[in-house]
């Protein structure tokens, strides 16, 4: 006897499990890695806080609160981190090196196809980025997203 | 993976053409029309072009991956210096790195005095070089920086040996270049682009 065909096609809601279920799975991993990025010190200077990450996600124009940071770190929040909020939090972090973010990167599912003179060049371009001010870092920001990730940040698609 | 701009030279020489040919002083709207026609031929060339970012130490930036080329400039800036930063960034693309070509490349063009104080040397001799091939672009005289520089290929050539001298004057030619902004300001001469113009023509036509 033949299986009712109904019966194979996904319910749209498990598309949602599976995610959680995912998300479930990485949250305490992706939570610590991005805890780690804000407080390691680099070059000397001072760790983020939370609400100044909080405050520079929403300049990029994605709505994460002091909160949910905190939150996000502990692997408390159930919501998916969106794969641009993640970059854009680490895109934030003075620590970012480009293994750590190939890695987080990897952990969250996304392969950065990058190769050893990659890693050095996208190393150099955050030193340069680093030295610029905030208000151009914020620029850069959004347009490494787009070149990183392939989409716009949600500032620039409004 | 990409370069800096799709196609650096052709950019680069189609932009200066497109300088010259709107280099007509008396026109009093030619600092607008200049820098019109250099955004669009530099869109049609793939290089995606945005003048309205609110930048505070940069004049602009160019970011290139696979996703493609843009250059973002600031929206502070007026029309002559839109065509600085476009020229400027364009001669970057033009001495870019010569290895495998890199998955995410950037080159950032500071407002003058705001520039970070400790810059890697390899950054500031491009930085130099950049100059100088900028203001050729400007001129609308590409040829006034040495051929190596925007054209790596210099063709069949009458033979080999001639080829080999070709090769190595023009080796030269960028040797100096790069280190001295003496023989910058000589190679941009109309008097000695022509005459380098003239030994390549003869040392390069195929026999």
């Amino acid at each position: 006897m033949s299986q009712d065909p109904r019966s194979q096609i996904p319910n749209p809601r498990s598309r949602d499990e599976v995610q959680v279920a995912r998300w479930s799975a990485i949250k305490s991993r992706v939570g610590s890695s991005l805890r780690e990025l804000r407080l390691t010190d680099a070059n000397g200077s001072a760790s983020r806080s939370q609400a100044r990450l909080a405050g520079e996600l929403e300049e990029l124009g994605y709505h994460v609160t002091q909160s949910m940071v905190s939150r996000y770190e502990q692997g408390l929040l159930n919501a998916p981190l969106t794969l641009e909020r993640m970059v854009g939090w680490a895109l934030c972090c003075e620590a970012l090196s480009s293994r750590a973010f190939k890695e987080l990167l990897a952990l969250a599912g996304f392969y950065l196809p990058w190769n050893d003179g990659d890693l050095t060049a996208f190393d150099d371009l955050l030193v340069s980025y680093r030295r610029l001010s905030l208000a151009d870092q914020v620029v850069v920001r959004g347009r490494l997203l787009w070149h990183i990730l392939g989409i716009e940040s949600a500032g620039e698609s409004e | 993976m990409a370069g800096l701009v799709p196609h650096a030279e052709t950019t680069a020489a189609n932009l200066a053409r497109v300088l010259r040919l709107h280099a007509l002083r008396s026109n009093p709207w030619e600092a607008h029309q200049r820098a019109v026609a250099a955004r669009r031929l530099l869109e049609e060339l793939g290089v995606r072009c945005d003048e309205s970012a609110a930048l505070h130490d940069l004049k602009g930036f160019l970011l290139s991956s696979p996703r493609g080329s843009e250059l973002v400039v600031s929206r502070d800036l007026n029309d002559e210096q839109r065509l600085e930063v476009y020229a400027h960034l364009i001669a970057h693309a033009l001495l870019g790195p010569d290895g495998p070509e890199l998955a995410l490349a950037a080159r950032f063009e500071y407002v003058p005095g705001r520039a970070p104080g400790e810059r890697p040397a390899h950054e500031m001799r491009e930085e130099v070089l950049a100059d100088a091939v900028a203001r050729a672009i400007l001129e609308g005289r590409l040829e006034a920086a040495p051929r190596l520089i925007y054209c790596r290929d210099l063709g069949p050539g009458r033979g080999r040996f001639s080829r080999a001298v070709l090769r190595g004057l023009h080796l030269g030619s960028l040797a100096l270049y790069r280190r001295s902004r003496s023989y910058q300001r000589l190679r941009s001469l109309p008097v000695v682009t022509a005459f380098t113009e003239r030994v390549h023509s003869f040392l390069g036509s195929a026999a």
